[in-house]
């Protein structure tokens, strides 16, 4: 499926595969009218993917496994979140945290506190706000493992 | 809007599963114990605006600054 992205600034145009494209039937806080959504992953890029809006190229949401920003990271489903998810018990999911990127990348914060979960099997997707009160909103990511060199450039 | 009066030690009940006590009142703060089933997500609601605030923030992250870091890192 071709996607249109923002993702760097400028558009362009990728064709992504079928196992890509999600659904988020609650859409994300503050961008509940949006439900189709593309996860754009490649390999040089790794460990950041994007979270793509189908019908808007500048919705756009760069992620981060977030056991890289906490190793400890183990946030808990509520039983109506896994059957939103349509998982199975004890069935797999991801976890992404969504990033906020400022200029200087050595001030980058990913959100513990409200992360994406996906059930790749069903391709569907919720964002998850935890009670937890050890995650944080803006968890700075150069903290973990994703480093950032003097000059704020990234290196995993 | 429900408006309803109660004292410390009173509660009230949502529905057939969900129990709302007020534990106490202290200077300007209500301490409220929630008895609900774990299917039920409960959250403060100013936690629900700071998400959205914080999802903005992050659709309006610096892409130009993440492409140039992240070929600066594949070129290394």
């Amino acid at each position: 499926m071709r996607v249109d992205t923002t993702r760097f600034g400028q558009l362009e145009t990728l064709e992504l595969p079928d196992h890509a494209i999600l659904t988020l039937p609650r859409g994300l806080y503050g961008f509940e009218a949006h439900r189709d959504f593309a996860i754009i992953e490649e390999a040089r890029y790794l460990p950041f993917r994007w979270l793509q809006a189908l019908d808007d190229p500048c919705l756009r949401f760069v992620l981060l496994p977030p056991a890289l920003v906490d190793p400890r990271y183990a946030p808990e489903l509520s039983p109506s979140d896994r059957a939103l998810l349509e998982l199975a018990p004890d069935e797999r999911y991801d976890l992404y945290a969504i990033v906020v990127v400022p200029p200087d990348l050595r001030a980058m914060t990913a959100n513990l506190k409200a992360p994406l979960v996906v059930n790749p099997r069903r391709r569907l997707a919720l964002q998850v706000i935890l009670s937890d009160e050890r995650y944080s909103l803006r968890h700075p990511v150069a903290a973990g493992t994703v480093q950032f060199a003097g000059d704020g450039r990234a290196a995993c | 809007m429900l408006v309803l009066s109660r004292r410390a030690g009173q509660a009230i009940q949502i529905g057939q599963d969900i129990e709302v006590i007020v534990l106490g009142v202290e200077g300007g703060q209500i301490r409220l114990g929630v008895r609900a089933p774990r299917a039920v997500t409960i959250l403060r609601s100013e936690l629900i605006s700071q998400v959205k605030d914080q999802n903005i923030l992050a659709t309006n992250s610096d892409g130009g600054a993440l492409l140039r870091h992240l070929h600066a890192a594949v070129r290394e």
